[in-house]
């Protein structure tokens, strides 16, 4: 053994080149997996950037460049995803978030003459169509100004709405287009301010990422010459306070001077569609209503008595559809038939 | 092993790096058995807790509650002071006060989201002018961006011309608290700092429709004085409202009903959302104040579960007639 008593020696083995730069390239792997979490520990933001690989951060930029003349940004844009956009609109936010909200971006915008004169845009990027439109038609508010009101005061702004949802009120313009759910709230009513929102409306929805176009079931056009203009709302859970109705439509006729409202909702299948009615029944029965009997000459139509209202439910294939609060029997009845004769041309068609 | 490993590991170095081992263990025993906390961490010291102060007064019957109807907010709120004994009644010479209106949005105050200005500075007045505080504070926690919500709001500017001093919620402000048999406020951060220095405590709200609590008044105003991510709380609000009020006892709550946003709460955006309903209410019980209030809503108070969950827990009354309360007109 080639080794010296009482005296220790050490032997140092020869670090090969290849040892060498692996150990040097998993030192850098591991330096740079160190640097991406200590550097975002020291940039925390309250409010979210998370960017997905489509529309957002075109959008950012895009807000950014808007800028009505006479205006200035107040802010910084600012953005919330669904997890932190109760630090934007609190009790409000579960409504959006269960509507399938995915982003919202925010600013403000200042007169450069008024100091009292500004506007804050929330464009809400609801994923689909569907839901923007959902979330739009469900906060309507009821004394809204046709679009074509905005003509007033700006002439290039009556293209705005050709195409899409929106109204305006006194101080406000709310509109949907594609995907998303956009608000201008001005602080002020004042035609300078309005005219200004509406410039920065027309550009936003000609500049927006996604012009997809949501459509309403014809049936709901067509089951009835009273139907109150704009009353469509489009619920993606929870119509008519039932769990049970997700992807309902409900549309309010005017019939000899009683507002009535229908609801639609289409199920996979028929059998789906037939459970759903049967369900809503029994959620109106134990919630206090009363079945009652008539000539409805609709199969398996059910009639029932909600505290002095009257609820009309059905299904035809896969369509569960009915009267909700009408004040009579018979205007139920007169309203369910002319739908039921709809649904089933469409069906047949 | 090959021969070179043998010539490196002969006995006598074999016997040394095992006691250095075994000593090694050994210490990190000792050491961790040192440090070994049988009670495991706790998120916060017990004497760290602290008691938001009851900053109640002694009640006087049939002086509870005032409702004054008028469509200006600065006469209504002194009228409605005025009939439950004057703010002199609430605040003593050289007391401290601190008013918590509601600033929660970044919104402007025509739009009713927010407490109106003129009626945070009028108060402000009362205190300074008739009552003879010391000083008053204006603090309050809101849910968007807190200089923001101030300026946009107006308030931090009416506050500030009125005399008052606006404390922005830093974290250093906030303290940790448990209310007894409480379901969420379990050493929760509360915006204590302004309070432990106050002598009374006032409140100062909208009437709101909410889209969750169905309606924001006084009771939701103490929301503000809440730090952490309190939006937890949403999935049951109402337990939250209630509980917000047992762990809050202010000297007085004005509750404005001069515009109620009675649709799209509690951020609103439209002027339509509001509603001209011409009330102020001043009452010393916030569970009565907002069963009054939210029949500006079109609601009833069992509507509103939250108010028969406070009234549960005694810290109100949700039959706010069983308080006789003083009715008066102010044109």
């Amino acid at each position: 053994m080639a080794q010296t008593r009482g005296k220790t020696t050490r032997h140092h083995r020869k670090v090969s080149c290849g040892e060498s730069v692996i150990s040097i390239f998993l030192l850098a792997v591991l330096f740079i997996i160190g640097l991406s979490i200590v550097i975002p520990q020291f940039n925390l933001k309250t409010s979210s950037t998370i960017v997905t690989p489509d529309a957002p951060k075109s959008l950012d930029s895009l807000l950014d460049s808007i800028v009505p003349d006479g205006f200035e940004p107040l802010s910084e844009i600012a953005v919330y995803s669904a997890e932190n956009l109760y630090e934007k609109i609190d009790g409000k936010a579960p409504f959006y978030v269960d509507s399938g909200f995915e982003m919202l971006y925010t600013s403000w915008l200042k007169s450069k003459n008024n100091e009292q004169l500004m506007f804050e845009f929330y464009v809400y990027d609801m994923a689909e169509p569907a839901n923007a439109f959902s979330v739009f038609s469900i906060q309507k508010r009821p004394d809204a100004l046709p679009p074509t009101i905005l003509l007033r005061k700006s002439e290039a702004v009556g293209a705005l709405f050709e195409t899409n949802f929106g109204y305006r009120t006194e101080n406000a313009i709310f509109f949907v287009k594609g995907k998303y759910y956009i608000e201008l709230i001005g602080s002020a009513e004042s035609e300078p301010l309005f005219n200004a929102m509406t410039e920065f409306a027309k550009q936003l929805s000609a500049e927006l990422p996604d012009q997809r176009q949501f459509s309403f079931p014809q049936q709901l056009i067509t089951a009835g010459d009273n139907l109150i203009p704009g009353s469509i709302k489009f619920y993606t859970g929870n119509a008519l306070g039932f769990d049970g109705f997700d992807n309902t439509f409900t549309a309010v006729y005017n019939i000899d001077g009683s507002n009535v409202t229908i609801f639609l909702s289409e199920r996979p299948d028929e059998k789906n569609a037939e459970q759903l009615a049967e369900g809503y029944c029994k959620f109106l029965i134990n919630t206090g209503a009363e079945e009652k009997s008539a000539d409805i000459s609709i199969d398996k139509a059910r009639l029932l008595d909600f505290y002095g209202t009257i609820e009309l439910v059905f299904n035809n294939g896969p369509v569960v559809a009915g009267i909700h609060e009408a004040d009579d029997i018979e205007t139920a009845v007169r309203l369910a038939r002319l739908l039921n004769v709809i649904l089933k041309t469409d069906t047949e068609k | 092993m090959n021969e070179k490993n043998e010539q490196q590991l002969n006995r006598r170095r074999f016997l040394a790096r095992a006691v250095k081992a075994g000593l090694s263990i050994a210490a990190a025993g000792v050491i961790a058995k040192t440090l070994y906390d049988r009670q495991g961490p706790s998120a916060q010291p017990p004497s760290d807790l602290v008691t938001i102060p009851d900053f109640s007064i002694p009640a006087v019957q049939g002086r509870t509650i005032s409702i004054v109807k008028g469509p200006d907010r600065v006469k209504t709120v002194d009228k409605a002071i005025d009939l439950l004994g004057g703010i002199e009644r609430f605040v003593k010479p050289n007391e401290t006060v601190v008013i918590k209106p509601n600033v929660a949005f970044t919104s402007v105050p025509a739009l009713g989201a927010t407490a109106n200005p003129g009626l945070v500075a009028e108060v402000i007045r009362l205190c300074y002018s008739r009552a003879k505080a010391k000083r008053v504070y204006i603090t309050d926690n809101p849910i968007n961006n807190p200089a923001s919500c101030f300026t946009i709001s107006q308030i931090g500017k009416a506050a500030t011309q009125a005399g008052a001093e606006v404390i922005l919620p830093k974290l250093n402000l906030f303290r940790p608290t448990t209310l007894e048999k409480s379901k969420y406020i379990r050493n929760w951060p509360v915006l204590y700092e302004p309070l432990a220095k106050a002598d009374k405590l006032i409140g100062i709200a909208p009437v709101k429709s909410h889209s969750r609590a169905a309606a924001s008044m006084s009771m939701k105003n103490f929301y503000g004085l809440l730090g952490g991510r309190r939006n937890l709380f949403h999935q049951d609000i109402n337990t939250i409202i209630a509980e917000l009020v047992m762990l809050v006892k202010p000297t007085l709550v004005i509750l404005d009903g001069t515009e109620t946003m009675v649709t799209n709460g509690p951020t609103g955006g439209s002027f339509s959302d509001l509603k001209r309903t011409d009330t102020v209410i001043a009452s010393c019980d916030p569970v009565a104040a907002d069963s009054f209030g939210c029949s500006l809503l079109g609601l009833k108070p069992a509507d509103l579960p939250y108010l028969a969950k406070a009234q549960s827990a005694g810290a109100g009354t949700a039959d706010y007639q069983s308080l006789k309360p003083i009715i008066a007109n102010v044109t």
